[in-house]
C-alpha cells in the first residue's frame, strides 16, 4: 500500500472527528468546510512525519489545531480558537471520544424518525435552509430565545437516542 | 460552585452571537470539569452530523430532481451571505449549493485533492464552490457512479458531482458536457474521478483517470485555468483540443488530434508539448518523446465493392446472447418484467423485450465472420421500424473488435432509438483506443419509417454512415488495425410495454482503397 493509499484509509476514518473539531472552532459551517479541506491537504503534506506507533485521530487534530490557530484570522470565529489551552483540551476530548463520536453519524438518520413533524421543519430551516435563531424565530412568530430552547431540546433528545441505541446496539459506548 | 451553562449557549456559540459574559462563562464551565467538555464535544457533533445529514437529503432531493429534469442548466452563481460565505436561496434551488458542499467534503474528494498535491506540490489547494461539473449527455450500460451516500446506477442528465467516481465495463460508455461545451468520452472498462471542484489556483477543471480511456474535446478554457486531465504517471494541460487519455497499470498515453496539450511526465519531470497527429506516453522505463500517430489525417476513398457478402441468418453464422445478467442481479424480484431475447427466424433476427425497470437490459447477436479493416468494410442493414414502448430503447448496430461485450475498440455503433421524451433518434457514436483520431456523437431527429437501410462504412481512417440515403455522418477518422465483427443488439429501459425489432438482413462488403493525396 502506497502513502497515498495509506493517508486515505487513516484519513476515511477520522475526517468527521476532525471536522467536527472544526466546527467547533469555526463555527460558520461553511467557513469549517474550507478550513477542513486546507488540513486535509496539510495532513496529506505531512504525513510522512507521521508516527504510525500514535494514533492518527491525534495527530490529525493536533495539525488541525495548529492550522486553524495560524489562520484564526481568516476562519476563526469562536472565542475558543483564541484560547490555545482550551482548544488543545477540546482536541484532546475529541482524540478520546473519537470512537463514539463516530457512531452519532450512524445513528442519527434513526432518531430523527422519533421526532415530530414540527421539530424536524425546525430543523430543516436550521440545518438545511441554514437560518439563525433569530431568522427562524421571525418566521415561526416566537423570540430567538425559545428558539434556541426548542433546538438546543430537539438536540438533547437526539443525543439521549443515540446514547440509548449505542447502548442497545454495542453494548455501550 | 460549578458554573452552570445555559441550555442555548452552544447555538449562540454556533450564531456568533455570545457575549463576552457569556464567552467566559461558557470557557469557565469548559475547564471547570472535563465531564463538561465532554458534553460539549457531543452538542457540537451532534450539530455537525445534523448538518451533514441535511446536506445529504438536500444532495438526494437535488439528484433525483434533475433526474427528471434532464435539460436544465446546471451552473449557477452563489449568493454570498453577509458573513461572507455562501447563502443558500431557499425559494430555488438551495438544495444544489448543499449538493455541491456535502459531496465536496466526501472521501473521493479528498483523496484526489491530496493526489493533486501531491503531483503538483502546491502550497495552497483551495475548493472552488461555483466551479461546473459535467452533465450526463448520453450513456450506454449501467455505468456505476460512486459517491458519498454510496455507490449506484448513472442517471441521464445527471450532474457528476466533485470527487464522484465514475466506473464503465465492457461495453459501457458515457459523454459527459459541461457548461462551456466541453465533451468528455468516458470509455468502456474505464475508472475516473471528477473533480471540478477541486482547483489549484488558477486551474479549471480536473479529472483523473485511474485506468481505461477518455476522449474529450475540449472548448477553448479561460486563461490560466487549463482543463487538467492526469493519471499516476503523468498530467495533461489542456487549453482546447481533441484528445485521447488513456492509461493502465503501466503507462498513460496522450494522443492528440486538434490543438496541442501539455503532458508533464511525473517520473522523469520533463514536459512534453504534443502538438496535434502526434502522441507521447509516460511511464516506469519510458523515454518520453513524441510519435506520429498512424494514418491520422489520411483519409481513404472507397469505390466500387469487389466482395460481396450476405450474413444469412442462420446459427452458424450468429451468436445470440443476453447481456443483462449483471443488471438482473440487481432487479432479481422483478424478472417476470424483465427479459429480452433474439431469435433468428426465417424473415430475420427478432429481438423482443420487456423491462419496466430501470436497469438497461439487452439482447445481442453477432456474426462470426470477422473482417479486416485493412480493407473498407461496408455493412448495409435492413431493419423495419421498431416498436419501442414507452421509456428507454434502442435497436444498435455496431462494428466491433471481437464482438459484443467488447467496446474497447473500434467500435462504430449506431442506433435507432427512442428516449423518455419520446423523441425517435439516430445516434451515430465512433470511437477506438490506442491511436484515438474519431470520435463522434451524432443525434438526428428521425423519421418513422415502415422500413430503414442503414449502410455503413468504415476503414482504418474513414467513417460514413447513411439511412434512407441520407449521409449522417462523413468523416476523417482513425480505426486499429484488426479484426471486426458485425453486431446487432436491442435494448430496454424503463419501458412500459414491449420492444419489438425485426432486422431483416446484414450484408458485409469489402472495398478497394484508394488513398487520398
Amino acid at each position: 500500500m502506497d502513502q497515498q493509499e495509506r493517508f486515505t484509509r487513516c484519513w476515511t476514518q477520522v475526517q468527521p472527528t476532525v471536522a467536527s473539531f472544526i466546527h467547533s472552532l469555526i463555527s460558520d459551517y461553511h467557513a469549517a468546510e474550507d478550513a477542513l479541506q486546507d488540513v486535509a491537504v496539510v495532513l496529506y503534506r505531512k504525513f510522512d512525519t507521521y508516527d504510525e506507533s500514535r494514533p492518527f485521530v491525534a495527530w490529525a487534530l493536533g495539525i488541525a489545531r495548529y492550522e486553524v490557530m495560524q489562520r484564526r484570522r481568516k476562519y476563526a470565529r469562536s472565542f475558543i480558537a483564541h484560547h490555545s489551552d482550551l482548544i488543545e483540551s477540546i482536541a484532546e476530548t475529541y482524540s478520546e471520544m473519537s470512537s463514539e463520536l463516530s457512531q452519532h453519524r450512524k445513528y442519527l438518520g434513526d432518531c430523527m424518525k422519533k421526532l415530530s413533524d414540527q421539530q424536524r421543519a425546525s430543523l430543516k430551516m436550521r440545518y438545511e435552509e441554514g437560518l439563525r435563531s433569530e431568522e427562524i424565530s421571525a418566521r415561526v412568530g416566537s423570540s430567538a430565545g425559545a428558539v434556541r430552547t426548542m433546538l438546543n431540546r430537539i438536540r438533547n433528545t437526539l443525543q439521549q437516542c443515540i446514547q440509548h441505541r449505542m447502548i442497545e446496539q454495542e453494548g455501550g459506548i | 460552585m460549578k458554573p452552570e451553562i445555559p441550555e442555548d449557549i452552544i447555538l449562540l456559540l454556533l450564531d456568533d452571537n455570545l457575549t463576552p459574559e457569556q464567552e467566559e462563562h461558557l470557557k469557565n464551565w469548559l475547564e471547570d470539569d472535563p465531564e463538561n467538555k465532554r458534553a460539549f464535544v457531543r452538542a457540537i457533533n451532534i450539530d455537525y452530523c445534523l448538518h451533514d445529514h441535511f446536506k445529504s437529503s438536500g444532495a438526494l432531493d437535488t439528484m433525483l430532481a434533475e433526474s427528471g429534469d434532464e435539460t436544465e442548466p446546471v451552473n449557477e452563481q452563489p449568493n454570498r451571505s453577509r458573513r461572507g460565505h455562501k447563502k443558500r436561496n431557499f425559494r430555488t434551488r438551495r438544495t444544489r449549493s448543499n449538493t455541491i458542499r456535502y459531496l465536496v467534503l466526501n472521501l473521493a474528494a479528498v483523496a484526489a485533492l491530496v493526489i493533486i498535491v501531491h503531483w503538483y506540490n502546491v502550497k495552497e489547494i483551495r475548493l472552488t464552490r461555483d466551479a461546473v461539473s459535467p452533465v450526463v449527455a448520453e450513456l450506454q450500460g449501467d455505468i456505476m457512479l460512486i459517491a458519498k451516500d454510496g455507490e449506484r446506477t448513472l442517471r441521464p442528465g445527471e450532474r457528476i458531482r466533485p470527487g464522484n467516481v465514475l466506473t464503465t465495463r465492457e461495453g459501457e460508455h458515457a459523454v459527459l458536457k459541461y457548461p462551456d461545451g466541453t465533451s468528455l468520452d468516458v470509455q468502456p472498462s474505464t475508472t475516473a474521478t471528477f473533480n471540478p471542484g477541486v482547483v489549484e489556483k488558477g486551474t479549471g477543471k480536473l479529472v483523473q483517470l485511474k485506468t481505461g480511456a477518455l476522449l474529450a474535446d475540449v472548448a477553448p478554457q479561460p486563461k490560466g485555468k487549463p482543463f487538467l486531465m492526469s493519471s499516476e504517471f503523468a498530467m495533461a494541460t489542456v487549453v482546447g483540443t481533441r484528445l485521447e487519455w488513456s492509461t493502465d497499470e503501466k503507462i498513460s498515453r496522450l494522443s492528440v488530434t486538434k490543438g496541442i496539450v501539455d503532458l508533464r511526465c511525473f517520473l522523469t519531470g520533463i514536459t512534453l508539448r504534443v502538438p496535434a497527429g502526434k502522441y507521447a506516453e509516460a511511464g516506469p522505463g519510458i523515454t518520453p518523446a513524441l510519435h506520429d500517430i498512424e494514418g491520422m489525417g489520411k483519409a481513404i476513398d472507397v469505390t466500387p465493392a469487389d466482395t460481396s457478402t450476405d450474413i444469412p441468418f442462420i446459427e452458424d453464422n450468429w451468436i445470440l446472447t443476453d447481456n443483462y445478467s449483471e443488471s438482473l442481479k440487481k432487479v432479481e424480484k422483478a424478472r417476470d418484467n424483465y427479459q429480452c431475447t433474439a431469435t433468428l427466424g426465417k424473415t430475420g433476427l427478432i429481438f423482443k423485450g420487456i423491462n419496466t425497470e430501470k436497469e438497461w437490459i439487452a439482447a445481442e447477436a453477432k456474426s462470426r465472420k470477422t473482417w479486416d479493416l485493412s480493407r473498407p468494410l461496408r455493412v448495409t442493414v435492413e431493419y423495419e421500424e421498431p416498436e419501442f414502448p414507452k421509456g428507454r430503447g434502442n435497436l444498435a448496430i455496431r462494428l466491433l473488435p471481437s464482438g459484443l461485450g467488447n467496446t474497447s475498440s473500434p467500435q462504430v455503433a449506431v442506433m435507432h432509438g427512442r428516449d423518455l421524451t419520446g423523441k425517435t433518434n439516430f445516434t451515430v457514436t465512433g470511437n477506438n483506443i490506442q491511436t484515438v483520431l474519431y470520435n463522434e456523437i451524432i443525434q438526428k431527429a428521425m423519421t418513422p419509417k415502415p422500413q430503414h437501410t442503414l449502410v455503413m462504412t468504415v476503414d482504418r481512417k474513414k467513417i460514413v454512415v447513411s439511412v434512407d440515403d441520407k449521409k449522417l455522418v462523413d468523416a476523417v477518422h482513425g480505426v486499429k488495425l484488426g479484426p471486426v465483427v458485425i453486431g446487432v443488439d436491442a435494448g430496454l429501459r424503463a419501458s412500459k410495454g414491449e420492444l419489438k425489432a425485426h432486422v431483416i438482413s446484414v450484408k458485409a462488403e469489402e472495398l478497394k482503397a484508394t488513398r487520398l493525396k
